[in-house]
Parts: C-alpha cells; structure tokens; sequence
C-alpha cells in the first residue's frame, strides 16, 4: 500500500507546536516567579501548579466531550457531590474499591439520567442542567443525614505520591483514544461543527449526544475519586451551591479548545494549568483569591470576542439567534 | 360598525378559550396548589401572617420574572440576574455609606450597566448571549463576595429610617404597572415577542433585532436593582449568597406560569404573576406542611421537569396534525 | 426487450401543498447511459432528483433498482444502495478533515477492536480524491481552509465514495465553477465507462447537448418526450420546454405599454453590487409593474433584498424617489416599501403568532396613542379590516398564521403590507406554492395597486406570469440585468428565455 503518500509533519514544526501550546501556562508562570521569586522559582512549586489542576482536569475532561457537541451542562458539580457521598458511604463498606465503584456507577448512572431528560425535555441543554441540579443537590442534602460524608484516611492513596500520575495518565490515554481515534469521537466532532449537516450525512445526533452524557458521567466519577481523595471529605451543597465546582473547570475546557496549536484534549489540560495558575498570580499579587473567578470571566469574554470576531464567520451555538444583519 | 364589535367582543371570548390554554392551566395549578397546602398545613397556609410571609418573600421574585419576560420573549435568557440583584445590594449597600438617598439610582444604575454589557457582548461581540450571561454571573458573584468579605455587611442605620412597607409597596407598584403597560400596550413587548418567533423575519418587517435585544438585557438590569435595593432594606445586609437563587426561580415561575422557554407567542405577563405565586406558595406550603425544607429544591425541580416534558409532548402531538 | 435499466421510475406524482410538482412521470436509465434531465423553473425536474436520491418521498407512484423494488426512506438509504446525488443543502462540516467528511457517518469500516484508524481513513480518503481526478486537496486538512469550490468537490468524493450505480447531478443547484465543472465532466465519463449510469440535471442546454445521450424533458410537472442523441436540437428542445398555452383573462386585460402616461420613479438602485450581483442599476416606477426574471440561481432574488437594505456589504446605493437612502430594513419600512420574501414561511411570517400580530407589526407605530399606549380595540381594528379586505378565510384573528393555507398566509403578508400604507412593493415570487383562485385575486389586486399608482417590482420565475404581468420586463443572467422588454401583446416567452440562459 502506498503508505508514505500522507503528509509527515516535520520535527522542527512539531516542536513550534509544542512551544505555542505551552506558551500560555509559561508566561503565566514567568508573571508568577517574578512576582515572588522566593516562592515560586522552585521547580517543587511548578509541580504543585500541576497537581493542583487535577481534579479541575478530570472535571474538565469529562465535560468536553459534551461541550464538543454544544452541550453544557452546569449540573456536573451536583452530580460529582452525590457521587461522592455514595462511593464514600460504600468505601466504609468494601474498602477502596468500593470508593471507586461506588464513585463511577453511581456518576454512570447520573450522567445518563441527565441525558435521558434532556432527550424527553428538548430545552437547551444548559436548562436540563439546571432542572436535574437542583434535584440532584436536594438528593445529596438528604442523603448526607444518614450517612458518614468523610473518607478513612487509608482510602485517601489515590490522591497520594504517584498514584495522582498514574490515574490522570490513564484518563489521558482513555479520553485521547475517546476523542480522536474512535468512531464515537469522530462524529461527535461532526455534530459539534455542523449539526444538521451531519445528520443529513447519516450519523445518529440524538443517539450520539445521549452517549455523551453516559461517557461525560464515568469520566465525572475519576473526577469524583479524585476531589474525594484530595479533601478527604464530601459536603453536600444546596441553593446552586454545586455549580462553583463546574464553573473553574469549564473555564479550563473553553480556553483548552481555543488553543488551536495542539489536540483538544490536550488543550484542556493547558487551560486548566493556566487558570490554576491565574489563580496562584492573584493570590501571589495579595489579591483575594475571590476575585479569580473575575479575572478568568473576563479573560474568557476577551478571548471569546476576539476568536469570534476575527473570523467573520460567526456561527451561533443556538441556531435560533442569528442577528447577522444590518439593523 | 356595530356588527364589526359584536363579532370582535364574541370572538375575543371564544379566542380566549382557545388560544389561551397555556395561561389558564397554571391558574387552576396555583389553586389548586394553595386548596393542597391549605389541608396539608391544618389552614396555616391562609392566615394572614402566612400570606404576609409569602408576599415579603415572593415580591423579588414578582420583580425578577416579570423582567425575565422580556428576555424571555426573545429566545434568550439571562442567567446572571440573580448575581446582578445581589451586587446591586452591595453596591447600594456602599453607596448608602456616602449618600442614603443616592443608594435607590445606584442599585438601578448598576443594574442596567450589567445588563447593557450583557447585550453588548452578545449583540456586537456576537458571543452566545448564555455564554456572555453565565461569565457576567461568575463575574459579579466573585466580585460581590470579595466586596462583602464573604459575610453580610451592614447597611447604614439612615438608609432603614423610612417606612420601608409603604416604600416597597409603592415602588412595586409603579413597577409592576410601567414594565406591563410597556410589555403588553407598547410596540416593544410585541417585538420582542416577534424576535422571538422568527429573527429574520423580525428584520424584514422592520423591527431593529439589535436595540431591541439590548432593551430586553436592560430592563433585567433594572429590575435586578430594584429588587437587590428592595432585599437589602429588609433584610437590613448584603451579603455574597443575596438573591443568587432568583435566576433559577425565575426560569422556574415563567416555565410553571405556562411561558415556552424558547420565547414567542406563549410570552406574557401573567405568566410572570402565576409562576411566581405558584412557587412562593410551594417554597412556603412545603414549609409549612412540614414536608421538610430539603426536598424543596427536589420538588422544584421535578415539577419543572414534569410541566415542560408534558408541554413538549403536547407540542409534538399537535405538530401530527 | 433489452437488459433491466438500472432505476426504473414508474407514475411518479408529488405534491407541495397546493402545487402538483410532479404529475405520473416515467423514465428509464440504463447502465452506461447519461440521460440528461430539462425543463424550466417549476418543471419539476429537481424534484424528481431529489425523490430517486431519497432527500423527497414521492406520493404515488414506484420505483425499480436494477428491476427490484426501491423507495429510499432518507439520502442516506439510498446512497447506501448505490444512489447518490450532490446537492446544495448538504454542504460539508468546516471544523473536521477532509477525510472526516468524505467518510462521515461510515467511519465503521476503519475500526478494529473499537479504535478508529485514522490513517487507513486518510488513505481511502486520498485515493478516493485521486480517483475523481482531484490532486491539491490533503485528507488531512480541515475543510475550513478550502474554497468553496473545493468543498464542493469533497461533496462529489464523499458521493462517489461507494461508487454508485446511479449518479445524480442537480447542476440547477450546485453551481460548479469552471474547474470543478471539467472534474464533474471527465467523472461522468468515468462512469459510463463503467457501465453505470447518470442522470443529469441542468438548465443549460448546450451543456445538456454535449454531456448526455438521452435526455427526457419535462413541462410543469408533465413528462413531455424522450429525446435520444441524434435528435437533440437546441431549437427543438427549446420550444418542447416552453410550449404551453396561457389562459388571457387570467392577468392582466390590457395587452399593450402604455406610453401615453407619465411614471414617476419611486425607487432608484445605483451600481448595486454583492457576491451575487455585478453593477445592477434599475428604476421602480409609480403606476407600473416592473416584471423581473430570471433562472433561481441568477441573483435576482438577492437583488429584492438588495433593495431593502437587507445586506451590510451592498456596494452602490438604492434611494427613494424623495431622497432617503435605504441602508436598512428598518429605514426601508418606515419609507413605505414592503417587501415579500419568496421564503414566505421563514422570512415573511411569524409562523405561531396570531393574524393580528403579524398584520399589526409593521404598523405598530401609527396605531399607538400619545406616541406608545397601544389598545387592544385599535390592534383589533386594524388587523380585522385588513384581512376582512383581503379575505383571509380564517376562525378569527387571533388564529396562528401556522393553521392557514398557503394562499391564506399569502394574503396576511400582503395584508400587512396594505395596512402599513406601503407605496412601493417588492414582491419575490408572491404566487409560489398558492392555488388558482388566491392567485388571480393576487393579480386582480396588483392591478388594482398600480391603478392606485403604487410602484411594484415583481420577481418570479415563472414566465408567464411575468408576461401576462408587467408593464416592463427585465431579464437577469449571472447577476447582471440583460435586457429590458416593453409590454407587447406580440413578446412570446422564447423571445425573454434568449437573454435568461
């Protein structure tokens, strides 16, 4: 077979890639260390920035297959809390793995009660969101009465040393296959540039974006195992309380795809270090660590106008709100 | 002439019926609702001191959602108001420091800024209006708990020295009679309800899709100063979590008061009216019957998820004919 | 008898609400054969495509695939049975590959134990594109970054990609350049070679003369001949496309221009140029029709738009008779110009709003009190009178426009404009998809209008129409105004297609 006919990239754009992808969590951190060298110019404090990106990571990984599709979806953190509270309450049961499969059944099985809604609702997804939320945080607030809400600590090593690595490289190498090397993938980034194009093309969106949901909902229990292990406790939140879990995270996953060096999954990861590490300026600066989300809201408005604006091709997430002439 | 009238006057009538099922279900729903929670609760839902706390609880929502309406009408939404209404009270809050009297036009000011940048950011910079909305939302949540440090701040004793009853009852009043002549008697309220249909359409008969779309951002703007002034007098404090829960809730009572979230013909006022009645009574009546204050939002949610499949049911059905 | 044809179309009859697209039409296309497919605007040529293509369902009627039964639930049924046709609506997704479009919806045959090979993917991809005759587009890059043109040929790989028995070419709606036109030339060759067949579409008849072997022509719905390859004269097929007799007394009574009257123009267009339009320059005169027509592709629906201000980038300029430039939409209503999209239920209707709002809309501003205070009694006034006047059968006013007919809808969007006082109007097709009776009462009050010395520009494509119309005609080709024709009793419908086509 005449293999060689497809393009190879060369090494030294290869590299070009690499550098323009990482620029932005560099600059930030160079913004960082000149702030408070004593603090930061140690390699250890680099890491940390990483590490304390994690769990935002796994969060932001699960929303972006839904986020490819246009499906946002605020009801993550509410999902994630419940979750929680039942793989915690079958870790006092089976031990670890317990945590975990409680953790990742229950989350299954939240996703997909999400998406089963938003396929009987037809409403934007955004609202979906919000109906199952308030639902789901209700559920959390009652069922943390009758159970214990902390972890043991011997439960806490996922979150420990090496462990953190292991388990974020594997939800790597799962969401990369996911997203770029699988017929799911593939048409779901059919779905997400052109939605009735690629229905036309024969490809199932109802069922696709069902899917979503299912898979956005395992991921979310990683997510869960995760801020689980790191806090060593669930709170149960109510009154919206659970949105603040997804918003950093969806941050993350809108800057991580308007990074058009690198693969999208990838880009996650570079938004999600960079608004980590946004946050470690303001807190460096003597700013209120509140005033982040500010910061990164505006941020993203910038961001957002300028990619929408410099392509005149804008074309609206809802297809109803089109205001393209000139009144 | 006259034969003209009598046919509109009977027609009105049988129209009423006919084309107005979406507004007289929610009714019976709110009457019902209040028979249910009257039994459940042995009749404390009907005393006066009940209905005194449903008013003192219900009157930001009224204002919040009858504002919703216009935002609404359009297809949009606006998922920053309740934000916006708890900023609007700090700031006043701050202001009310200075000046007493200067903390009423602040709270509005602030209000229709923060609305005027939403419609700016999805009318100009062309980002989808709920993307423009939440980022405001996170915006002024975060800068709202920095400016209260977190806990609740006091306002100045002056600001709480005028009758605050009489202050809110009027001012409710002109509002609520302003923001329905302007939506239901003016060509405003009839564009906004076009845009919503058919944009495009909207445009070649003439309306100007853009002001219009910026008009509907600011009167949520306003109406978020009013209520947040209104809050802070009676609650007496900002604080980071003040009227958070009113967007939510006016999704809610506008769905559940029988208005289509995609906006159009189904856009009235008296959706605002019913949908919020029917969830302050539910928020108190729960209370009240003593079902238990964590599975409000439970309730909520599950009522809302039940009235819109059972309209988008009912939509698909019709459309086979 | 010779061998079974390749698709067999038996009766086929379709309707569009009140228009008969298509009336029992039958044709065969045997393996090897390109049998071209003719008519005018509204012949129902397309429509035909599009049922064997699987994007229409016919109402009555059959189908034979290689001589078995066939009826394509959706496009992609039928291009799974070796059926395919490129056409306009498709389009291509921008943000994914070349290769990730060409297989969208087939990615299944590259999987293997769940993962996708994407190389495998770019190769096919690759090969499929050599095929076609395509060297200079890369699998690998997004669709985004190639021309129009190009997209357009991605569509033609994706199409050909399981080497269809059956090609179909809507040239009427794909509008290839010239580079595409010559890829789309040799592969149709290709596949005659093959001994597979094509049915080809167009409205070019010297086209049709050079790429086909048979060609079957179509009349308003009606099948007319069939055509074989020694027979095909361009005269001939001309006047087999045209000829139909027109009732007179179902426009307008006068035959002749009147010169003996003055017309004062209404509304004047400069130099108008878009993407569609080259340098159009043309006058709306008081008291006169002014009939435009042209091939659906030409630019003159654009140019009706045009005339409202309708497009930011318009270059020249388009100004009432009194001076007020229309720069947009909004100025356009308030100097009295109404304008009728050809999309009636998308662009001039508020489908689910009541007759009385969407009479009312345009007119809101002249039925409020003291400036704002709209009552219900004035809104109902207004919008009873006007469609009591234009007699639109409806339960009452506050019914949604949704629940009418075609015509009915018709006459709320001219009901709205009559109400709004408009002057001049600029019809785009107004009589498309409505019956008999509604479209003689929408001449009666056209000529009614133009007695009342309203200026009026109706667009359409149907020539007739447009004949029995107008005081003067124009004739649009490629975006540019050809010619312009005084009424005359004497002007026959061959004489306008000369400068169309």
């Amino acid at each position: 077979m005449k293999t060689n006919i497809l393009r190879k990239e060369s090494i030294l754009s290869g590299i070009k890639r690499v550098i323009l992808t990482l620029l932005l969590p560099i600059l930030l951190y160079l913004v960082l260390v000149l702030t408070s060298f004593e603090k930061f110019g140690k390699f250890d404090s680099f890491i940390m920035t990483i590490n304390q990106s994690m769990v935002n990571l796994a969060i932001g990984w699960s929303m972006m297959f839904g986020i490819s599709v246009n499906l946002f979806d605020f009801s993550v953190g509410s999902r994630l809390v419940l979750a929680g509270l039942i793989g915690v309450h079958f870790s006092q049961k089976f031990g670890l793995l317990g945590l975990i499969l409680g953790c990742v059944v229950s989350s299954v099985l939240l996703g997909s009660i999400t998406g089963l809604v938003f396929s009987i609702l037809k409403v934007p997804s955004i609202i979906t969101g919000f109906a199952v939320l308030l639902i789901f945080e209700s559920l959390g607030v009652i069922l943390s009465k009758n159970m214990v809400n902390a972890i043991s600590s011997e439960h806490l090593v996922l979150a420990k040393g090496f462990n953190i690595y292991i388990l974020i490289v594997l939800l790597f190498i799962f969401v990369y296959i996911m997203y770029n090397h699988t017929k799911f993938g593939f048409q779901i980034k059919a779905i997400g540039g052109n939605e009735r194009v690629a229905t036309s093309m024969g490809i199932n969106t109802a069922k696709l974006k069902f899917l979503t949901y299912v898979l956005g909902g395992f991921l979310v229990g990683f997510a869960t195992i995760l801020y689980v292990s790191n806090a060593g406790t669930i709170q149960p939140k109510d009154g919206l309380g659970s949105m603040s879990i997804a918003f950093t995270p969806i941050m993350g996953v809108m800057l991580g795809m308007l990074i058009k060096s690198c693969n999208s999954v990838v880009g996650v990861f570079v938004g999600s270090w960079s608004i980590t590490i946004i946050g470690s300026v303001m807190v460096a600066f003597g700013w209120e660590s509140r005033l982040q989300n500010v910061i990164v809201g505006i941020f993203l408005i910038i961001v957002m106008g300028f990619q929408l604006n410099r392509d005149k091709l804008f074309k609206p997430i809802t297809t109803k709100k089109n205001i393209q002439t000139n009144n | 002439m006259m034969v003209v009238n009598m046919d509109i006057k009977k027609g009105r009538i049988q129209s009423l019926f006919q084309y107005n099922k979406s507004k007289i279900a929610p009714l019976l729903g709110l009457v019902l609702l209040v028979v249910f929670f009257a039994i459940t609760s042995k009749g404390k839902l009907l005393e006066a001191s009940s209905i005194e706390n449903i008013y003192n609880q219900g009157f930001p929502l009224l204002i919040t959602s009858l504002a919703f309406v216009y935002v609404m009408a359009t297809g949009n939404l606006d998922f920053s108001i309740g934000a916006n209404v708890g900023f609007c009270a700090t700031i006043a809050c701050y202001v009310a420091f200075f000046n007493t009297k200067l903390a009423f036009p602040a709270a509005l000011l602030t209000g229709a800024l923060v609305g005027l940048i939403n419609s700016l950011m999805y009318v100009f910079l062309k980002i989808p209006s709920f993307i423009a909305c939440l980022c405001m939302m996170f915006i002024l949540t975060a800068a709202n708990q920095t400016l209260t440090g977190g806990g609740s701040k006091m306002v100045p004793v002056e600001l709480l020295q005028n009758d605050y009853s009489i202050v809110r009852l009027v001012l409710l009043l002109i509002y609520i009679i302003i923001i329905v002549i302007i939506f239901h008697k003016t060509k405003v309220g009839k564009q906004l309800e076009a845009l919503g249909i058919s944009v495009e359409a909207s445009i070649q008969t003439g309306v100007n899709a853009k002001l219009l779309f910026i008009v509907s951002y600011v009167v949520t703007g306003v109406a978020a100063g009013l209520a947040g002034y209104l809050m802070l007098l009676r609650v007496g404090a900002a604080s980071p979590t003040l009227g958070s829960s009113l967007t939510i809730d006016s999704i809610i009572a506008l769905v559940l008061g029988g208005m289509s979230i995609l906006g159009g013909a189904s856009s009235s006022m008296i959706c605002a009216v019913t949908g919020s009645l029917i969830t302050t009574v539910l928020n108190s009546g729960i209370v009240l019957a003593g079902m238990g204050g964590d599975a409000q939002q439970l309730i909520k949610g599950a009522l809302f998820i039940i009235v819109v499949s059972i309209s988008t049911l009912r939509e698909s059905s019709s459309k086979n004919f | 008898m010779d061998k079974t044809p390749i698709i067999e179309v038996k009766d086929i009859s379709k309707r569009f609400g009140n228009t008969q697209a298509l009336k029992k039409v039958s044709m065969r296309v045997h393996s090897g054969e390109v049998m071209g497919l003719i008519g005018e605007n509204g012949s129902g040529k397309s429509t035909l495509g599009s049922i064997i293509s699987g994007n229409l369902k016919a109402d009555e009627g059959s189908m034979l695939l290689h001589g078995e039964k066939y009826a394509p639930q959706n496009s992609f049924v039928a291009s799974e049975n070796g059926v395919a046709m490129i056409v306009q609506e498709q389009g291509t997704i921008e943000t994914i590959t070349v290769g990730a479009n060409i297989f969208a919806g087939r990615e299944g045959k590259f999987v293997k134990g769940g993962i996708l090979n994407r190389r495998q993917l770019n190769i096919e991809a690759l090969s499929l594109l050599e095929k076609i005759g395509v060297h200079d587009i890369r699998p690998e890059e997004l669709t985004n970054n190639l021309s129009f043109e190009d997209r357009k040929l991605v569509e033609v790989a994706r199409a050909f990609h399981r080497e269809p028995d059956l090609f179909i070419v809507d040239e009427t709606t794909t509008a290839l350049p010239q580079k595409g036109r010559e890829i789309l030339y040799s592969l149709i060759k290709k596949i005659k070679e093959m001994g597979k067949a094509v049915i080809f579409i167009t409205h070019d008849i010297d086209e049709l003369i050079m790429v086909c072997d048979k060609v079957t022509i179509l009349k308003d719905g009606s099948y007319v001949t069939e055509l074989q390859k020694s027979e095909m004269d361009p005269s001939l097929i001309k006047s087999l496309m045209v000829g139909r007799e027109i009732s007179d007394e179902y426009y307008r009574s006068d035959s002749d221009y009147d010169d003996s009257k003055e017309y004062s123009p209404a509304l004047i267009a400069k130099n108008l140029s878009t993407d569609r339009l080259k340098n159009v320059s043309l006058e709306i005169r008081n008291g006169e029709i002014l009939g435009l027509v042209g091939l659906s592709d030409c630019g003159m629906h654009e140019l009706g738009k045009a005339l409202i201000g309708y497009y930011k980038d318009l270059k020249g300029s388009v100004a009432k008779a009194n001076g007020v430039k229309i720069t947009n939409t909004n100025v356009a209503i308030k100097e009295k110009i109404a304008y009728v999209s050809k999309d009636r239920d998308s662009e001039s209707l508020l489908l689910s709003a009541s007759i009385k709002n969407n009479i009312n809309l345009p007119y809101l501003d002249s039925l409020s009190k003291f400036g704002f205070y709209i009552t219900q009694s004035s809104e109902n006034k207004h919008a009873s009178f006007w469609s009591k006047k234009l007699d639109v059968k409806c339960s009452h006013i506050s019914q949604p426009v949704l629940e009418l007919s075609g015509g009915n809808k018709q006459k709320v969007v001219l009901a709205k404009w009559l109400g709004n006082e408009s002057e001049i109007f600029i019809l785009d097709c107004p009589t498309r998809g409505i019956d008999v009776g509604v479209k003689e009462s929408i001449y009666h009050m056209l000529v009614d209008l133009k007695n009342q010395g309203k200026a009026i520009l109706m667009i359409s494509e149907e020539l007739a129409e447009i004949i029995g119309m107008s005081d003067r005609i124009l004739t649009m080709k490629d975006g540019e105004l050809t010619h312009e024709f005084l009424r005359d009793p004497d002007l026959e419908e061959s004489d306008i297609i000369k400068y169309m086509i």
